[in-house]
């Protein structure tokens, strides 16, 4: 059987990609010593499949159709469009898993999850950056799955908590001997395109990293909803922080760094959920 | 909920000539979307006040990015129709 080995969430802003040779020193030394570290401990757990759950950024969707959930259960996928991901993956596709992405998806809708489902997706910053900064030798197959970010409604905070165990009991469900590593991307707080741009809200993500360390799901459903209205839009990603959490059962967050980054416009953040596998 | 046909407009020039469009064929490109006067005027004279409230803001900030505002400069656009009450939240 498939066997959920380690649960993961790290920032990925486009100005990390963009601007990397232009960052300053300090700034691009702390990417890659922290994205480094998260490589390094994802790496040695020796994943066969990521499931990477992250939103899409107008590259897949738009208003004529924007699902909720949905799970990428292709056997490959296209890279990232974005003019400034070209440099790093050019043109390149990324591996999927459709046997594990068909029995998600299968799994989802027999646990009254109503997910959209995709074989062919476009793989865009949000997890290409991750992906480029954990430096992969050879990457293992992604079952990409996205969650609307992008125009409201969302998803709700419980929704996402909930997601993260149903994830977790599928791919626990599935007959193949897998060794599966759930990553989370985005957030932490963050403002584009609105009048409170640049601004980081780092109350904001010191409560959340409170949350996950301590609070049941109960609390860490009605806060994030609670705190979510007050601070700016990007901050809407630590939804797939809460998947990560929901698929690690709640147990053994560890941040492995954050800092508040204005060059990249976010609050910065990696974590681990630690949990015996 | 955003307009529809404003930000269809944004997405669309999202695409590998949307810039020179933009730049050399703005009221030809703006006639394709059936947008408001007033939305066809502020995309004419770059009113991003009168847009704001009317474009997605991850379109808005491509949007921006499109115009040749750096981050510093998008942010001081947008940071000049903040609200008393934005103002006293980003700065506690």
């Amino acid at each position: 059987m498939a066997k959920l080995v380690g649960s993961f969430a790290a920032s990925h802003a486009p100005n990390i990609a963009r601007s990397w040779d232009t960052l300053q020193d300090d700034t691009r030394d702390w990417l890659t010593t922290r994205y480094d570290e998260l490589g390094k401990r994802v790496k040695a757990l020796e994943p066969d499949v990521l499931v990477i759950h992250s939103n899409d950024h107008w590259i897949n969707f738009f208003l004529e159709n924007m699902p909720a959930f949905l799970i990428g259960v292709g056997e490959e996928h296209d890279g990232p469009p974005e003019p400034f991901m070209q440099p790093i993956f050019n043109g390149c596709t990324f591996p999927g898993h459709a046997g594990l992405g068909s029995h998600l998806l299968e799994f989802a809708m027999d646990a009254d999850f109503d997910p959209a489902y995709s074989h062919r997706i476009k793989i865009d910053h949000g997890i290409g950056i991750p992906l480029w900064r954990m430096g992969f030798e050879t990457l293992p197959p992604v079952v990409p799955v996205f969650l609307n970010l992008m125009e409201e409604p969302f998803p709700t905070p419980k929704r996402c908590l909930a997601w993260g165990h149903m994830i977790r009991d599928a791919i626990e469900a599935y007959p193949e001997d897998l060794r599966v590593v759930v990553l989370g991307t985005g957030g932490l707080s963050h403002s584009i395109g609105e009048t409170t741009m640049g601004w980081i809200d780092e109350p904001f993500d010191k409560a959340c990293m409170d949350l996950f360390a301590n609070a049941p799901d109960a609390k860490i459903a009605s806060e994030l909803s609670r705190m979510l209205k007050e601070t700016g839009n990007g901050g809407a990603e630590v939804r797939s922080w809460s998947i990560a959490h929901g698929a690690a059962g709640g147990k053994g967050f560890e941040m492995i760094d954050y800092i508040p980054m204005p060059e990249t416009l976010i609050g910065c953040g990696l974590a681990e959920w630690k949990f015996a596998a | 909920m955003t307009d529809y046909w404003t930000n269809k407009l944004v997405f669309d020039l999202q695409g590998p000539h949307g810039k020179d469009q933009w730049t050399n064929h703005r009221a030809e490109v703006i006639a394709r979307y059936p947008v408001p006067p007033k939305i066809e005027q502020a995309l004419l004279n770059d009113d991003i006040g009168v847009l704001i409230p009317v474009i997605n803001p991850y379109l808005m900030r491509f949007f921006l990015l499109m115009l040749g505002y750096d981050d510093a400069k998008s942010i001081e656009v947008l940071e000049s129709f903040q609200t008393d009450e934005e103002r006293k939240r980003v700065n506690g």
